[in-house]
């Protein structure tokens, strides 16, 4: 018998236009043990499916049709008490957000030992020495301490492990994980990932993971399952799933994704079209159907399509997936530098500084930041929060200014100027797209407003006529219907949110765009057609793009120099077929060692952090990265700031370790079992 | 086969869904729709007094002051010195309907102006406003009235002097705390990336997006202003007489309320009545807003 067995589940939301089914019809089986993990876009059903199994639908839910049975138990029809005594007990949960999950006003200790005390399974006394002994499995150093604490005394990551300790204290049968990594810095969720699979060997408890994110389910399933529009479109061992994935969908998320080795000129990632159809507006014969490009008519409409054998233990949703060519591998391409050492540089920091008091201390944002960009390449800034790429960006823009230093752009000194102080021109030049689509654009005002303000202030379109077209030309260069510059920001979705932002940033024709994690908030198969559209407009005008981002898969597609910044300084700089080979700084390495990797062909060393970032407020007088640095060399890394290195021609280190013993390191990446085909 | 192509047609389907604003899906409150009737109701008796069939409001009818209930004359009676009762509540809902909007409008340019230099500037900006916010807000209300009043004499400008003084540090403090908000969305900053005056951010990018909560208050405040344009009436403060005005009307019938009570009911039902329908629509926004 299956621990967890969901059997034609249907769930339905009333509103105010009419019923709608969230969920049409849903089954599943997870056994015990097992690591079971649910991919799929926002919209695709993932979290009402958790909130019916733990039976929190809201007063406008229902479950209409269907059992779900735990341990022979149907949970739809069991009764509160019933419930109540196994949620927390045989069934836990770990949500998103680990800051919410915590009571602020109660210590860790006195939260944990509700858990044994409810269920009544322990005295207070017994409570405590559990509570205790599962803070240490969470690998919190010195647990006693840590239960004397409230929550906001602990980062986010020790947040994370109390609330997955909270979880694991009544030892369940179950734990349901809803994106517990996706708020965590990536050296922050390969320890929690580990964390995951550590206890799940431990315990033996089922794990049923949910994440949109591929990189992240390949490390911790063995089952993966792909939801869409409701309904479950494949369901595959997870070896299965990436080598030979059947359903359209998953191939679409799997192209739309940066493949390892893959770099912007070989391989263009690609977007699946269209968007997630709205709760209940899926055809129901096959949910994929509008957006599949290899849907034919009279097999795909006609009857609803039932989970289909593809091999074993492997189903699929497709009528058609036995007529689907294979998959083919990314060929690796030789990464051709089309873009030559001795272009012009456009911007250029040197020892930019910006401190921000902070009472009587210093918050050292960005320390003496020495990096620069030519024109035409992409400069990527990579590092955890808190590494000062923000303020970089601000400063860059002239949304801010810097204490100390250089900075120049288009061959202007700017470090001390706020864009309200800069030349109009030099503004116009120098624009930027923001991280969230949803507060870049004001929520007051029509879309094609911004647009035409921006062309107004800049002196690009003298009369109404001549913005009124350049409005539509620059609609029509994101790939937007000119219709749409009279719609209200509220009616588009956060991809074509974005378009209008990159289209505003065009509009003055800019020299430099900075982008500040642009896709981070965006599902993955909007993310590939927004950074393709980045892209061809970049390269169309040789426009230098300085791009942000945490995502290394993505940095590694699409740029041609790498600054990785650890505390407000570069650690590392370089070409980009330079900094995903060794020599690596260490920070580096680690970095890369936590990117989760959405293919479990490709092996990574493990090699994690210990810890999160220090605040800036209280730097290492040495090295930066000294407190965390698994290759620590010695006293001098706590004492001395290192020295730079030139690994290569325009590849620098920042370390006190010589680069002929960083050249020894092994790489990070390396592919077990056949090389991919070329 | 071009992926993005795809995506604008989703994009139209998008825009195509309804999606109205506040003030649009009204009807869909029966709350909001009580207050709304009610409001109408007396904004509609004001505006066709002239036209009604009724006596002047200050023409006194010596004959009906042996009788001052209601007759067929005098629908609603009489007031202590023979003036027809109905006559006086619509035409000195004339009035209220007048002062209380104006009033209220006043406060709101200040108190919206106060609130977004503190929001937008903070620093020493920000405690001036603040500190003489919390200065006029320290008095109770009723008492800064009169102090006011007394001192500079009733009449309807005063009023809205007093008003506007008493409600702009209110009104202030909600523009303070949505600008706040507001400064740190990324729209603002692409403002700047225009090189847009600070004025333009503050009217163009911030205020108009402060309109949701504002309206809300809008209401209440007018209802407020009912009450205290009353209240000062009540206390001999509001318009000088001979003009109809609610409040003083009550009063004036206090000393005979035991034997004529319809003096002071009929007027405070009025009062009440135009309250209420302020309250109610405030309350059907509330409900809708907190609908989305």
């Amino acid at each position: 018998m299956p621990l967890l067995s969901i059997r034609d589940l249907r769930v339905e939301y009333r509103t105010s236009r009419g019923t709608v089914a969230a969920i049409p019809e849903f089954s599943l089986d997870i056994e015990a043990g097992e690591s079971f993990g649910l991919v799929g876009e926002s919209g695709c059903g993932k979290s009402t499916l958790i909130l019916a199994i733990m039976g929190y639908m809201g007063r406008n839910g229902a479950i209409t049709r269907g059992q779900i049975l735990f341990e022979g138990q149907d949970l739809v029809r069991a009764g509160a008490e019933e419930l109540r005594r196994i949620r927390g007990g045989r069934i836990a949960i770990v949500y998103q957000e680990p800051a919410t999950a915590l009571n602020p006003s109660m210590t860790i200790g006195a939260q944990l030992v509700e858990v044994p005390l409810a269920h009544g399974m322990s005295s207070m006394v017994e409570a405590r020495r559990q509570a205790a002994h599962v803070l240490a499995d969470v690998h919190l150093p010195d647990p006693d301490s840590v239960m004397r604490r409230y929550p906001h005394q602990l980062s986010g990551g020790q947040k994370q492990r109390v609330v997955i300790a909270m979880a694991l204290l009544a030892n369940p049968a179950l734990l349901l994980l809803d994106e517990p990594t996706t708020g965590l810095d990536v050296t922050v969720e390969a320890t929690v990932l580990d964390l995951l699979n550590e206890l799940r060997a431990k315990y033996g408890t089922a794990l049923f993971y949910i994440s949109h994110n591929l990189g992240v389910i390949a490390q911790v399933c063995e089952r993966i399952g792909v939801m869409y529009a409701g309904k479950l479109v494949e369901d595959a061992p997870a070896a299965g799933l990436f080598r030979t994935p059947r359903h359209p969908y998953t191939r679409g998320l799997l192209a739309s994704l940066p493949r390892s080795g893959a770099d912007k000129r070989g391989a263009p990632l690609l977007p699946i079209p269209g968007v997630v159809p709205a709760a209940g507006r899926a055809p129901a014969s096959c949910g994929f159907l509008s957006r599949c490009g290899h849907a034919a008519a009279g097999v795909c409409d006609a009857a609803v399509v039932p989970l289909l054998l593809a091999g074993p233990g492997h189903l699929v949703r497709c009528a058609r997936w036995a007529d689907l060519p294979e998959m083919a591998a990314p060929s690796p391409v030789a990464r051709a530098d089309a873009v030559a050492a001795t272009d012009e540089i456009v911007m250029e920091a040197h020892d930019l500084t910006r401190v921000y008091p902070v009472g009587r201390r210093q918050l050292l944002a960005n320390d003496r930041l020495t990096l620069a960009a030519r024109r035409g390449h992409v400069l990527a800034i990579v590092g955890e929060s808190g590494s000062g790429k923000s303020t970089f960006a601000k400063v860059l823009a002239g949304l801010d200014t810097a204490t100390g230093g250089s900075l120049s752009v288009l061959g202007k000194e700017v470090a001390a100027r706020p864009a309200r102080r800069r030349a109009a021109a030099l503004v116009a030049a120098v624009q930027m797209v923001f991280q969230n689509p949803d507060g870049t654009l004001n929520p007051s005002h029509p879309v094609g407003w911004p647009l035409a303000r921006a062309l107004h202030k800049f002196g690009i379109a003298r009369d109404r006529r001549a913005a009124e077209a350049r409005v539509s030309a620059l609609l029509d260069m994101v790939r937007l219907p000119v219709s749409l510059r009279h719609a209200l920001p509220r009616q588009l979705s956060g991809g074509q949110k974005q378009r209008i932002a990159i289209a505003r940033a065009f509009a003055g024709n800019p020299e430099l765009l900075i982008a500040d994690e642009p896709v981070s908030a965006l599902d993955v198969s909007v993310q590939a057609a927004v950074i393709n559209l980045l892209l061809r407009i970049q390269e169309e005008h040789r426009t230098t793009l300085v791009f942000i981002s945490h995502d290394l898969g993505l940095v590694r597609y699409l740029a041609d120099e790498v600054v990785v910044m650890y505390l407000g300084q570069v650690m590392e700089a370089g070409p980009v077929s330079a900094l995903f080979e060794p020599p690596y700084h260490p920070y580096t390495e680690a970095l890369l060692s936590a990117a989760p990797v959405p293919d479990p062909q490709i092996r990574t060393t493990r090699i994690r952090l210990e810890g999160e970032i220090p605040s800036p407020l209280n730097v290492p007088p040495g090295c930066r990265f000294a407190t965390r640095c698994p290759r620590k060399f010695g006293r001098i890394c706590d004492d001395t700031p290192p020295p730079l290195r030139e690994a290569a021609a325009g590849h620098l280190i920042h370390c006190h370790i010589p680069i002929e013993e960083l050249r020894r390191v092994p790489p990070v990446f390396a592919t077990t079992g056949p090389a991919p085909a070329g | 086969m071009s992926a993005i192509a795809n995506d604008p047609a989703a994009a139209l389907e998008n825009a195509g869904r309804p999606s109205p604003g506040l003030l649009r899906r009204l009807p869909s409150s029966p709350i909001a729709l009580v207050g709304l009737a009610l409001v109408l109701f007396w904004v509609a008796l004001a505006l066709l007094a002239p036209l009604l069939p009724l006596p002047l409001p200050n023409a006194q009818d010596y004959l009906a002051m042996g009788h001052p209930g209601s007759s067929a004359k005098h629908w609603l009676g009489v007031d202590p010195l023979g003036r027809d009762l109905l006559a006086r509540i619509v035409w000195g809902g004339r009035t209220v309907l007048a002062v209380a909007p104006v009033a209220v409008l006043a406060a709101y340019v200040v108190g919206a102006a106060m609130g977004l230099l503190a929001g937008y500037y903070r620093g020493w900006v920000d405690v001036a406003v603040s500190r003489a916010s919390d200065v006029i807000l320290s008095f109770p209300v009723v008492v800064l009235y009169v102090i006011l009043i007394a001192n500079i004499g009733p009449s309807p400008l005063n009023i809205v002097v007093a008003v506007v003084l008493a409600s702009a540090p209110g009104i202030s403090r909600i523009v303070r705390g949505l600008v706040m908000v507001l400064m740190h969305q990324e729209f603002v900053a692409a403002a700047y990336l225009r090189r847009e005056t600070d004025l333009f951010v503050m009217l163009v990018e911030l205020l108009p997006n402060c309109r949701g909560p504002l309206i809300t208050d809008f209401c209440l405040r007018l209802g407020y202003t009912t009450i205290t344009i009353g209240t000062l009436g009540f206390l001999g403060l509001g318009l000088p007489p001979p003009n109809p005005d609610w409040g003083g009307m009550v009063k004036q019938a206090t000393s005979m309320i035991t034997v004529f009570p319809h003096m002071a009911l009929y007027p405070t039902i009025a009062l009440v009545s135009l309250i209420l329908g302020f309250n109610l629509l405030a309350d059907g926004l509330t409900e809708l807003s907190q609908a989305d």
